[in-house]
This record gives C-alpha cells, sequence and structure tokens, in this order.
C-alpha cells in the first residue's frame, strides 16, 4: 500500500489549540501527580507561551 | 497648598506620580513562565529532553506555517518567532537549548531553501522514518529517482565552508578538519543509521551540514528562521539556496542528461 506523503505546503499546523479550561485540566493532572500525555504537555507549554494572564501556580 | 488657577486640574504632560497599575500584580515574563513550567514538570519527573524532540518538530511546522502558508506581515512573523525563541530557549536551558534549537531552526531554513528557492517538493518524514531513519524530511528532485532522505545537521562553526551537502559512506569522511572536531561523533553515528534506513526502505541519503546561527559565517538566523539574507555588499539572498544547489550538483544527486 502506497503512503500518503505530507508535503510541508499543504500540511496544518499539528498542534491543536486548547482553551483555558484544557490548559487548566492539564495543569492540574500534573498538580495532582498524573502524567498528561506528551501533545498535551506541548499544548499547555503553547497555551502558556501565549498567555501571559495564565497563571502556574496559586498564589499563596 | 495653592493652586495655580491656570492649571489646577489640568492633566500633565508627564505624570508626577505613576498611576497606580489596576493590580498589583505584574504580569510574569516570557521567561518567568517557561521557568517556573519547567520546575513544575521537573518536580513531576516528566523528561525534559523528550519535549525537546517533540516540540522541535511541532516548531518546524509553526515555522512552515508563518513563512509559507500565512499572510501574516513581516514583522508579525518576527514577533511570533521571537516569542517562540525566548520562551523555549528558557524551558529547554541547558544541553537539551542547543539540540532543539539549532535542530528546528537548521530543518527548516533547509528546507524552505530547497522548496521554496530551488523549487523542489519537501515532505515530512513520518515517524518511524524519523525514530528508525534519522530522516528529517524528504525531497524529491523531481527527476525519477527515488526521494532523497535529507538529515540536517546544525554546527558551530570558525570560518568558513564552502560545502554543504554530504553523501554518507562516500564523502561524510572527508569533512573539514575544523568540522569534524565539532560534529564527527553525533554526525556519523546517525549518519550511518539514515544509510542503512535508506538501503532497506530505497531513499537516496544526504546529510546536510550548515553553520549555526552562532557561527562566523551562519546560514540561518534567529530572528526570523530563515535563510541568512547578505543582499548588501555581500552575498546574495539565496546563499543557503545556492550551496545546497552547488552540492547536488556536485555530488551527483542532480545531472544534465
Amino acid at each position: 500500500m502506497g503512503l500518503t506523503r505530507v508535503s510541508i505546503s499543504t500540511s496544518q499546523n499539528t498542534l491543536a489549540p486548547i482553551s483555558e479550561r484544557d490548559a487548566e485540566k492539564i495543569l492540574n493532572q500534573l498538580k495532582e501527580g498524573e502524567r498528561p500525555e506528551v501533545e498535551q504537555l506541548l499544548q499547555l507549554l503553547e497555551y502558556v507561551r501565549i498567555h501571559p494572564e495564565f497563571r502556574i501556580t496559586d498564589n499563596e | 497648598m495653592i493652586q495655580d488657577p491656570l492649571t489646577h486640574e489640568r492633566q500633565p504632560l508627564v505624570p508626577e506620580t505613576a498611576p497606580a497599575s489596576e493590580n498589583d500584580e505584574t504580569e510574569p515574563t516570557l521567561e518567568q513562565r517557561a521557568a517556573e513550567l519547567r520546575t513544575l514538570l521537573e518536580s513531576r519527573n516528566v523528561p525534559i529532553s523528550e519535549l525537546g524532540a517533540e516540540m522541535g518538530k511541532t516548531l518546524v511546522r509553526r515555522l512552515v506555517f508563518l513563512h509559507i502558508q500565512s499572510d501574516l506581515s513581516p514583522s508579525r512573523i518576527v514577533e511570533e518567532v521571537q516569542s517562540m525563541v525566548r520562551f523555549y530557549n528558557k524551558f529547554f536551558e541547558g544541553s537539551t537549548r542547543e539540540q532543539f534549537h539549532q535542530g528546528f531552526f537548521g530543518e527548516f531554513a533547509v528546507a524552505y531553501a530547497l522548496q521554496e528557492q530551488l523549487g523542489y517538493p519537501v515532505y515530512y518524514s513520518t515517524t518511524e522514518e524519523d525514530m528508525e531513519g534519522k530522516v528529517d524530511f524528504l525531497v524529491d528532485l523531481e527527476d525519477g529517482q527515488p526521494l532523497v532522505a535529507v538529515q540536517i545537521k546544525s554546527v558551530y562553526l570558525r570560518g568558513d565552508m564552502d560545502c554543504v551537502v554530504y553523501k554518507p559512506g562516500v564523502d561524510l569522511d572527508s569533512l573539514p578538519n575544523e568540522l569534524e572536531v565539532h560534529i564527527s561523533d553525533r554526525v556519523h553515528s546517525t549518519s550511518e543509521q539514515l544509510t542503512a534506513y535508506c538501503e532497506e526502505h530505497s531513499f537516496r541519503p544526504m546529510v546536510i551540514v550548515i553553520p549555526s546561527p552562532d557561527s562566523d559565517i551562519p546560514l540561518y538566523n534567529l530572528q526570523t528562521g530563515l535563510p541568512v539574507e547578505r543582499g548588501v555588499g555581500g552575498k546574495d539572498k539565496t546563499e543557503l539556496a545556492n550551496r545546497i544547489w552547488q552540492g547536488l550538483d556536485e555530488k551527483g544527486f542532480v545531472t544534465w542528461d
């Protein structure tokens, strides 16, 4: 079976953006000692980069 | 205090005291957020190097989107690339940073030169090709021959280097001495993997070695992720593409039959 090659001209940005709620969910998973999927961690990284208002640590 | 009737209640050009912010908290910088997140991930034993490899691939696609697919203004693209550089430089601080940084910018610059400047279709490698064959991407030289499996090595280099295209197993052993010092182990181990994988899957192997942005004469830059432009009084704007083309010709990847 032939492989369909993905051209750099037509491919989509593979990392889907996430909502604030999703970002909080991934963050909470981490804080509770769970291990999110690599893709979720990458999404969280991008979310934190793009959203300066998002807080990673809770305020005392 | 007696108020001057002429200026009373007028707003001065420069406020005498800084206005109180709406919120006493100042927003953390990009670097602070990156460091904070890294600390959290490390405390949960998440391997940062594993994320570096994956994020590098993601950001190559992001650069492709910004420079090839989007219609954003050049200044907006630079702003976005710089945000990525600042954030991920901090997040991957340490040995992972060099690997990450040089990996994704170098890969993008070569893919851009091959497709956008030389006109050859470029394709992403599959996960298997990447993991087992160390193939960064594939290029179709449109000559009816098998695809070329390309591996990019971006390295710090003093001085200049004319040759950027190598055939593993043929001429990678004759790297310039200075280059050999910097990359010998890294290049040779992964190029052997590339050669073996290509033999098994009928690809033509090619290694492209390019000077990184911190080299004396870099061929791509960290402002945009694009190949360097030296249009003023120096070399032309397609220096990287020119050298790749010269290498393809000299190494027999393209023929005139």
